[in-house]
């Protein structure tokens, strides 16, 4: 096991930053950790860094204590901050050559490979670097040192879709190394991609912990059809899609889960238009999670 | 501490460093320009003879057997840089020092860069004691240029001026600036936030300041004076006498200690939240 949390809790005064959070990420696998904003992602994240101490509980990585053993976890293990705060009267060389040095090692050959596969000018001053290429920056050097963990909170905020895509692969590749990643993010479309496994936080609490098929047969994505004539509703209801309103030839709806049964119904129909944009894990969590207990369950 | 990050931030505060030792050297230089017209100005005897008690204790112009006044009843050069400069050198180089050393790991903070500093396998003390090492540096390299300043000065108006005692009372003023530094660091650690440790620090510092030249006009509270650190730096003494005040050198290098030790306790058991 890579990384064990148990009970892990953080209040900060009176409000809750996570509460008895029980975690394992095993090791050569990806985990996501997805949750809306302030859910406690970061909160977790920065319990394992040492950052900040827990109200209860505790942590392992690595099978070591988070506070005892802080600076040698910290020696294996790369981070990617949830906020872009870099030394601005930096290049981006001078902060990699500094953070280089706090590490044992040669880095400058991974660290050019991955300015390249990124296509980051790190000779620039960072106070010039718009938010994706300071994004670049901390994904370097935390990837740069080839550690055998890497916690990421957010790795592909502000990078374009093609940056996104490379990133991913990165990802992967350390995967196939027999890295472990531990991946928190708000974006569905990105773990799902990724992730074998995923952690759910909400509220502070660990709500879901499935692995990912599962969590895609949960999925919720709405769909807006517009008919060339007004259908009846009951001609689209069926398992797993729900008509949320109709507005004339318009039909908003929401699908649960699988989408070729309504794929089917909607092809025996004359369409004139359909909107099915990625599925958000804000709907997701309207639908399963806004009023489940909060047992985890495995 | 970590040579990585002490050289980083040597570096980035070399801007500092530059603009406070330029403002120290010209500072030394002009005062040492105007000194002969004003050393002979008649009725400047009788002027710093009447001088209030408070404001020669602002000034650090007490002391066991010191002088104003050259036998010849001239405005002393020795006096002169006293009131004048060395005097002042503390009270400005401690605003320096609530800004540099109360901002150690308050700023960072407060940028966010700290989270990315303790993310890598650092020890929260090498953070601290690294980047106080980078004040004191920086505060060596203010007060060296400072005296040349002053020896630069002394050449300029060809005056022969002892620069040993010179050198002692900048070395106090260094002391009594390192003990200013001591608890603004220990502040930014409480704090971890760069305007609150401004602030204790700041009125924390002026407290002190007026309290050294308020206490003889509190009569029986005069003793109170003793707690200022300011009370233990009367330049004059130190470079009529070319020596130390001991009692002023432990005490600053105790305040120092007991406050960086304590930093770096509370340091090491925050929560590192802006």
């Amino acid at each position: 096991m890579i990384i064990k949390t148990y009970g892990l809790t953080k209040y900060y005064g009176k409000v809750r930053g996570v509460e008895d959070l029980d975690l394992e990420v095993e090791q050569g696998e990806i985990f996501g950790f997805l949750g809306p904003n302030g859910a406690g992602k970061t909160t977790t994240i920065r319990l394992l860094l040492d950052l900040i101490r827990p109200t209860k509980g505790h942590a392992e990585i690595f099978g070591l204590d988070t506070r005892r053993y802080s600076w040698q976890i910290r020696q294996r293990l790369g981070n990617v901050p949830g906020d872009d705060f870099l030394y601005e009267d930096m290049t981006g060389t001078e902060l990699l050559d500094l953070l280089g040095r706090l590490h044992t090692g040669d880095h400058g050959a991974r660290r050019q490979e991955l300015a390249e596969r990124l296509e980051i000018d790190l000779g620039r001053k960072i106070k010039g670097y718009s938010t994706g290429m300071k994004q670049k920056v901390t994904l370097i050097q935390a990837l740069m040192n080839d550690p055998e963990l890497l916690i990421l909170d957010e790795p592909t905020s502000g990078l374009d879709p093609i940056m996104q895509q490379e990133v991913y692969d990165i990802l992967l590749e350390e995967k196939a190394r027999g890295k472990t990643v531990f991946l928190s993010s708000h974006i569905l479309p990105e773990v799902e991609r990724v992730c074998d496994r995923v952690g759910i936080v909400r509220e502070g609490h660990l709500v879901d912990l499935e692995a990912l098929p599962d969590l895609k047969r949960k999925k919720v994505r709405k769909m807006e059809v517009i008919f060339k004539e007004e259908i009846a509703p009951e001609m689209l209801t069926m398992d797993e899609v729900e008509v949320v309103s109709k507005e004339g030839r318009r039909v908003n709806l929401t699908v649960h889960g699988n989408v070729d049964k309504l794929i089917k119904r909607l092809a025996e129909l004359e369409v004139e238009d359909v909107v099915f944009p990625e599925a958000t894990l804000e709907d997701t969590f309207m639908t399963f999670y806004s009023h489940e207990s909060h047992e985890v369950k495995k | 501490m970590n040579l990585a990050i002490f050289f980083s931030n040597l570096k980035s505060s070399r801007g500092g460093m530059i603009a406070w030792g330029a403002f120290g050297f010209l500072f030394g230089l002009l005062v040492m320009y105007i000194y002969p017209s004003i050393g002979d100005v008649s009725g400047i005897s009788e002027y710093l003879e009447n001088l209030p008690e408070q404001f020669k204790a602002a000034f650090g112009l007490t002391g066991e057997g010191v002088s104003l006044l050259t036998p010849e009843g001239f405005y002393s050069l020795e006096a002169f840089v006293s009131v004048e400069y060395l005097s002042w050198w503390p009270p400005v180089l401690a605003i320096y020092a609530i800004f540099a050393a109360g901002g150690i790991v308050a700023r960072e903070v407060e940028r966010g860069t700290m989270d990315l500093l303790l993310s890598q396998p650092v020890h929260r003390y090498q953070v601290v004691i690294s980047k106080f090492a980078v004040f004191l540096t920086a505060l060596l390299v203010v007060s060296i240029v400072s005296l040349a300043g002053l020896a630069a000065g002394f050449a300029l108006i060809e005056e022969k001026a002892d620069l040993l005692g010179v050198s002692l009372a900048l070395l106090q003023s260094f002391l009594l600036v390192m003990a200013v530094a001591g608890y603004s660091a220990l502040f930014s650690c409480l704090f971890l936030d760069p305007r609150k440790t401004q602030m204790a620090a700041g009125v924390l510092t002026a407290g002190l300041y007026i309290l050294n030249f308020m206490a003889p006009s509190l009569g029986s509270f005069d003793w109170a004076k003793k707690i200022s650190l300011f009370y233990y730096y009367q330049p004059l003494p130190i470079v009529q006498n070319a020596a130390l005040n001991w009692a002023g050198v432990g005490i600053y290098l105790g305040v120092t200690v007991v406050c960086f030790i304590a930093s770096l306790v509370v340091f090491q058991r925050r929560d590192i939240v802006a």
